[in-house]
């Protein structure tokens, strides 16, 4: 008798453990996961700090010191620097996020997450907590940007416009993050790097987004992410001249990105680890 | 290489021609007005699709013939005939209801989108449109059943009744070892379709053998272009050693076919001529030369693409493997969907750089998509490549939820926490567990013994959910260990982890407290770690026994009723050792499940309930410590004492003897009667020491009896 109040206690014991946590308890969860996803990048200084750094050091000498006078000497006249403002502050956005596959790709290798599998943590709490970490570093990093191209004093958009871009491109760090995951859950910590480079540097460079192209590759920039980002930043924000193909169209190739790249991702970590 | 590599090789190659008609296909309307006339036209895709076109079906025919003599050989005629009804005729029929529809509609739908006022001035409606009956690019289906009828009726009907003796299919053998060593084969295959093509006043120069997709009467040039390739097939499979000689040709053959493509191309032009289609420029001179070479290119291309695949695609691998029998789907099914994107994508403003290889890409996305999720698993895999490959592995696995709602009831036995039931896991041809059955009670310590690599980490990766078994149900709090409501009442230290190195040991305790219900404060899962004097210090710079310490804090931080502890006091010292074990004796005594697996017997010795010794996958003892020992009832004797090992070893009731300088160690079920005879035998015998077998002891002597 004794032992079967034993069993029944441990019994209810157990229901009570398999219980969800509470919506409230589960929110906190997903956002410590993001915090401390966001703290560690922060103090690790060779993620944060080139992410951080690098777009506003770039813009401030190709954008502003070298090619002050591109409005005169290109033909394209003063919109030019707002071109210019708006390719810089994409690639902004473009690093944090392909290069968290080499955190992922750390953390898998480092059996970090093969430890957070075996725990309860929330389905997706480190995708999502990373896709918020990318973000929020790109805001970062884009912030400064505005703030330079504001101070330098070269761009003619509105404020509006500048808000726009700002928030669209927030929002684009998600398909880059997208491909970082990718290489992440793919190759391997040592690896990593290479990959993200592979991928970056050439998307930098023939994305168009701020180097004239020679003719046989200006086809070919439909293929980078990069520039319908570029264009979908500056066809919401309304800058007409140089807005090359509809912004839904380049939304929805952003979309197919993340989609694609964030679905093989997110399958290959539930499965493989 | 044995016989088995070169079927792979085949396999591979015909599945690379099959392959090649969709990127044959794809390429027609950046040069053609079928299905579609592109904005952007492309002399490269044209040479592209002219040189596929030159060597792809008379390579898949040769391939064909070549399969189709193995198979009548091996399986007789009858069985031959059923197969073959099964996989060719059915496809070709169902094929033909379900794709012509579309396939047609879609060329409808891109022609009138390129020509809305009619087709333009020169081009013959005729020629270019479909006539008769379409039998589409199903075609080759039907001329294969053409030539396995034809085959198959000189097979049984002359050589059976002419025959008899063998004397001239030995001439015929004789006849092709000898025109493929001597690098003639090419030559004397190539003669009647030059012949044919010579002779043929319609034949459409720049497209060779014109495809017979327009009828069912067969049309003579394809007949014998392809029946020669067949029938070639059918004889190499005869002496399938000659395979060996392509194999060794293969870069003089390919080096012959690019040159004589070359003279072809530049005879005739690199596009087809829309007015004039069938005249070679340059007069009757050179439609002779151009007759000549492009049949002997065939050939060429045909011997130097088997011989490249038997070179290079010999060895098995699950990749080609898996492309080469998704191949025959992905043929069949291609041609609605290339010609259905060309005529959507046809105006759109693209280079043909970027439209080309995406409707290729896109292609290919859903057909292997269809082909792994609709006809692989499904009786269509079945039908087409005579075997289906089921998407899940059949097997009750953890996945077979037992109801939620009843976790941990196992019947009317008693409560179980965690549980393996005749849980088998492979890693490649390794066995990792071996029909493993484990079961853990509410508030037991369970240590898990066992050498390195004897499965005891894979089983605590099936209970967490983090591996899949092979077989075997594995169960966590009574479901699937995947369910993460499973784990909420589990805390796990595992093996190997590094931590993130620049948040505080705090800060890891904190993230991995939040994802339990109700867990510990921070202050008191530091304080029975007993890690409060480097809570806050970077785990980054800990030692390598304080990173343990944090890992087993945040492991108990969630108030478990379960917990893994995979080795977890390596590298710690005596004092961070003790602590560990009277957190890990409070924790058993509030009711928690404990696994623990170790290298250190004492632990297992001072800590368990319950112990169970793995080796190689299996479980060979479980019991308590104490039914452990008993199990191997040995003592050790040891002695300084002059007697040989060799004469103590033959002593009754001796398992081992072994001499360690002027010591002897004997094991021996029976101390008394080894003592008194040892006493007996040297009078100068000293320093006698009896000793029960410990742990170790039973531990050692197990895991050596189960390798």
């Amino acid at each position: 008798m004794n032992s079967n109040i034993a069993t029944t206690s441990a019994y209810i014991d157990l229901i009570r453990t398999r219980t969800p946590l509470p919506l409230g308890r589960l929110l906190r969860a997903y956002r410590m996961e993001a915090k401390f996803e966001m703290l560690s990048a922060l103090r690790t200084a060779s993620f944060a700090l080139p992410f951080i750094i690098v777009p506003i050091a770039i813009y401030l000498l190709f954008g502003v010191v070298i090619n002050g006078d591109v409005d005169q000497t290109s033909g394209l006249g003063a919109g030019v620097h707002n071109y210019l403002f708006s390719g810089f502050s994409a690639m902004a956005v473009m690093m944090p996020g392909i290069f968290i596959g080499v955190i992922l790709a750390t953390e898998r290798d480092s059996g970090l997450l093969n430890l957070k599998r075996s725990l309860p943590q929330p389905p997706g709490a480190t995708i999502i907590a990373k896709v918020l970490m990318s973000m929020g570093v790109s805001a970062i990093a884009l912030t400064l940007v505005v703030v330079a191209a504001l101070i330098a004093g070269k761009i003619t958009l509105s404020s509006t416009q500048v808000a726009t871009i700002w928030l669209v491109l927030v929002i684009g760090a998600i398909p880059f993050t997208a491909i970082g995951l990718l290489i992440g859950s793919l190759v391997s910590a040592s690896a990593a790097p290479a990959y993200g480079n592979l991928i970056f540097l050439p998307m930098l460079w023939l994305s168009g987004l701020f180097i004239p192209l020679p003719a046989f590759l200006k086809h070919w920039v439909v293929i980078w992410p990069a520039f319908h980002l570029n264009q979908l930043a500056l066809g919401l924000a309304g800058v007409e001249q140089f807005t090359f193909i509809p912004p839904a169209l380049a939304g929805a190739v952003l979309v197919g990105v993340t989609v694609i790249c964030g679905g093989i991702a997110i399958r290959r970590l539930a499965r493989v680890g | 290489m044995n016989s088995s590599h070169r079927l792979h090789a085949l396999d591979a190659a015909r599945g690379f021609a099959l392959l090649l008609g969709i990127v044959l296909h794809a390429t027609m309307s950046f040069f053609t007005i079928i299905p579609a006339q592109d904005v952007s036209q492309s002399t490269t895709l044209a040479v592209t699709f002219y040189v596929i076109h030159l060597f792809r079906m008379s390579l898949f025919f040769l391939i064909a013939g070549f399969f189709a003599h193995l198979a009548f050989h091996r399986r007789g005629l009858r069985a031959f005939i059923k197969d073959r009804a099964q996989r060719i005729v059915v496809p070709m029929t169902a094929g033909w209801l379900l794709l012509a529809p579309p396939t047609i509609a879609a060329v409808i739908w891109g022609m009138s989108k390129s020509f809305p006022d009619g087709l333009p001035q020169g081009i013959d409606a005729a020629t270019s449109a479909p006539q008769g009956f379409p039998l589409v690019h199903l075609w080759f289906l039907y001329y294969l059943c053409l030539f396995y009828a034809l085959t198959l009726a000189w097979r049984v009907g002359v050589v059976a009744l002419f025959d008899r003796s063998g004397k001239l299919c030995a001439h015929v053998d004789t006849l092709v070892t000898f025109a493929l060593t001597h690098r003639l084969a090419p030559v004397l295959l190539a003669a009647p379709t030059f012949l044919i093509l010579q002779s043929d006043a319609a034949w459409p120069v720049w497209f060779g053998i014109h495809t017979p997709d327009t009828g069912f009467l067969p049309q003579l040039p394809a007949l014998v272009a392809f029946g020669t390739a067949f029938v070639f097939g059918w004889l190499l499979n005869r002496q399938a050693a000659l395979l060996g000689v392509l194999e060794r040709q293969w870069s003089f053959h390919l080096a012959m076919a690019i040159g004589l493509t070359a003279v072809c191309l530049v005879i005739v032009g690199p596009t087809p001529s829309a007015t004039t289609p069938t005249i070679v420029p340059g007069g009757e001179v050179m439609r002779f030369l151009y007759a000549g070479s492009y049949a002997l290119a065939t050939w060429h291309w045909v011997f130097g693409l088997i011989g490249a695949a038997l070179r290079f695609c010999a060895k098995e691998s699950a990749v080609r493997r898996y492309v080469a029998d998704g191949s025959y789907w992905m043929y069949l099914a291609h041609m609605p969907i290339v010609f259905g994107l060309q005529a959507a994508m046809m105006q759109v403003p693209l280079h043909w750089t970027l439209k080309f290889p995406l409707i290729v890409l896109i292609t290919l996305v859903i057909l292997l998509s269809s082909y792994h999720y609709l006809v692989r698993p499904s009786f269509i895999g079945e039908l087409l490549n005579g075997r289906k490959y089921p998407r899940h592995r059949q097997t009750t696995t953890g996945t077979v939820l037992a109801d939620a709602t009843n976790p941990a009831r196992n019947d009317s036995g008693p409560i179980v926490v965690a549980q393996l039931s005749d849980v088998s896991k492979r890693y490649g041809t390794s066995t990792a567990l071996d029909h493993v059955s484990l079961a853990v009670q509410p508030g037991e310590l369970l240590a898990v013994l066992g050498p390195n690599g004897a499965g005891k980490t894979t089983a605590i990766g099936l209970w967490l959910g983090t591996h899949e078994p092979d077989q075997g149900i594995v169960r966590l709090m009574g479901a699937s260990p995947r369910d993460v409501h499973s784990r909420l009442g589990v805390g796990v230290m595992l093996q190997e982890v590094h931590l993130a190195p620049e948040l505080s040991a705090r800060e890891h305790i904190e993230l991995t407290a939040s994802y339990y219900r109700d867990p510990l404060s921070i202050d008191d899962a530091i304080a029975l770690a007993g890690i409060a004097p480097i809570a806050h210090q970077r785990y980054g710079r800990l030692s390598g026994g304080q990173k343990r310490q944090v890992q087993f804090a945040a492991a108990i931080c969630g108030r478990p009723q379960l917990l893994f502890l995979d080795e977890p006091t390596v590298g710690l010292d005596i004092a961070a050792r003790e602590t560990m074990w009277r957190t890990i004796r409070r924790l058993r005594d509030q009711g928690c499940a404990i696994v623990l697996t170790t290298h250190y017997l004492e632990e297992a010795e001072t800590l368990s309930d319950r112990v169970v010794v793995m080796a190689k996958g299996r479980v060979i003892a479980q019991g308590s410590v104490t039914e452990m020992r008993a199990l191997v009832a040995r003592k050790r004797v040891s002695c300084a004492s002059v007697i040989a090992v060799d004469d103590i070893k033959s002593w009754t009731g001796v398992v081992d003897a072994i001499r360690e300088n002027d010591r002897v160690h004997v094991t021996t079920v029976d101390a008394e009667t080894l003592v008194r005879r040892l006493l007996a035998t040297d009078q100068g015998l000293s320093h006698l020491e009896v000793k029960q077998a410990s742990l170790a002891d039973a531990f050692t002597e197990l895991t050596r009896e189960a390798a």
